[in-house]
């Protein structure tokens, strides 16, 4: 009968440890701006000014590109932060796009703070889809720290990975 | 305001057991751990950042008598028994900025200490033993690659790189309890790490265990404050590594269910 009782317990426990923590797609709703661009780099990482905003908003379509899926259920009117010029004069500017998100790898996980590992993507001429990773991690209920990656041919090789963060309006 | 009225109660609790005395009994204890952590970087692509992840299943026994008091605690990344996706990751974390996988969990622990005076004393015990205590902590290196920052370079993570920690060090503590129904320590510990990455650890922490009937839980609190130095790459020569030391700091809140046995 002891035993039995302990045994209940040790399932209760592991079904409240186990309990993995999701952010609601609607909790994020809304505009997040930045007001600057951190660039990442093996030794010398930069900081520019570019201010810009993200506005977040249930997907209104969803499309099939690939063999991948994108927006299915979050999508948002980004001013996306690109790098031109050259080592000697990094000109940063935005890039006005509609983008589209996949599901998340880490839909479910036990740290919502990083709570989206994906692919978003924008459509181009013809159809086609430009796409990009990107990490979300929501530091605060108003601040998200995001990095793209690799994301467009417009960032110069010296600095493939780009962070913003991004404070709730 | 959790953590105050956490203090807060345990205070109360500690009130009630002041006068009575430590007694034998056997604590097993499973719990899963949160831990709250921050550090400073080594490198331009190592800097500061924090982190928040979950351990899940730890078990500790803990043996205490009028006299001793040992220790012996566990951890491992059962995950995998829980998890039907197979991450291998899910016991790990993103930081918050650079969004590279960070580990902070106990691997093994033991201790061993000795309460001093009258072990007819009721109320407080002064205690002092030693303990080795292995940990894995630090950066994985592949998510460089996860992330294409390098171009298939190794970067330098300096003092922050994953490995198993030996910690071995002395323990001062004040325990407490009341007969079989509660049981409480207050500890500070000092790790010594040695190693091509060595370090200092200083580490208050606080057990609170209830039973009735041999059934309970515990709760447990730890504030690790550390000191790492080195590194176990060689060449540091795509990253460059600005400091050789990093400042850790973490908060680790573990509960769960205590079992009592005598």
């Amino acid at each position: 009968m002891k035993m039995k009782f302990l045994l209940n317990w040790a399932i209760l426990l592991v079904f409240i440890a186990c309990k993995k923590e999701t952010v609601n797609d609607a909790s994020i709703y809304g505009t997040w701006t930045y007001q600057q661009v951190e660039l990442l780099s093996d030794d010398n990482p930069k900081t520019l000014p570019l201010s810009g905003s993200f506005v977040f908003q249930a997907s209104d379509r969803s499309i099939l590109a690939g063999g991948t899926l994108y927006g299915e259920k979050l999508a948002c009117v980004a001013e996306l932060p690109k790098v031109g010029g050259d080592d000697e004069n990094l000109q940063p500017f935005k890039e006005t796009q509609k983008i589209y998100f996949t599901e998340s790898t880490h839909k479910d996980n036990y740290n919502f703070r990083n709570f989206y590992n994906g692919i978003y993507g924008y459509e181009i001429q013809g159809g086609l889809i430009n796409y990009s990773s990107l990490a979300m991690s929501l530091n605060k209920e108003n601040e998200m720290t995001i990095q793209l990656t690799n994301s467009a041919a417009s960032l110069i090789n010296s600095y493939p990975v780009v962070t913003i963060k991004l404070v709730k309006q | 305001m959790k953590k105050t009225l956490l203090l807060l109660f345990s205070w109360l609790v500690y009130l009630q057991s002041i006068n009575a005395q430590i007694e034998n009994s056997d604590l097993i204890l499973f719990g899963v751990e949160r831990v709250s952590g921050s550090y400073t970087g080594v490198s331009p692509y190592i800097i500061d950042d924090q982190y928040r992840l979950q351990n899940l299943m730890t078990w500790r026994m803990e043996f205490i008598t009028p006299k001793t008091n040992i220790l012996v605690g566990f951890s491992w990344p059962t995950m995998m028994l829980f998890n039907l996706n197979g991450r291998w990751d899910q016991g790990s974390s993103l930081t918050e900025n650079r969004f590279i996988p960070i580990q902070n969990r106990s691997v093994f622990r033991f201790g061993r200490y000795t309460l001093l005076g009258n072990r007819e004393k009721k109320g407080l015990r002064f205690g002092i033993g030693g303990q080795l205590h292995v940990r894995q902590f630090g950066t994985y290196k592949e998510n460089v690659a996860r992330t294409g920052i390098t171009n298939g370079k190794t970067l330098g993570v300096g003092a922050l790189a994953l490995r198993p920690q030996y910690g071995i060090g002395p323990t001062f503590h004040l325990a407490d309890s009341y007969g079989s129904l509660v049981y409480q320590r207050l500890s500070l510990n000092v790790d010594y790490v040695p190693g091509k990455i060595s370090g200092i650890d200083i580490y208050p922490e606080w057990l609170w265990t209830v039973n009735i009937k041999g059934i309970g839980a515990f709760l447990s609190l730890t504030y690790r404050y550390e000191r790492l130095s080195g590194s176990v790459q060689d060449g540091q020569v795509t990253t460059p590594i600005t400091t050789d030391f990093t400042l850790h700091k973490a908060l680790s809140f573990e509960f769960g269910l205590s079992i009592r046995t005598n």
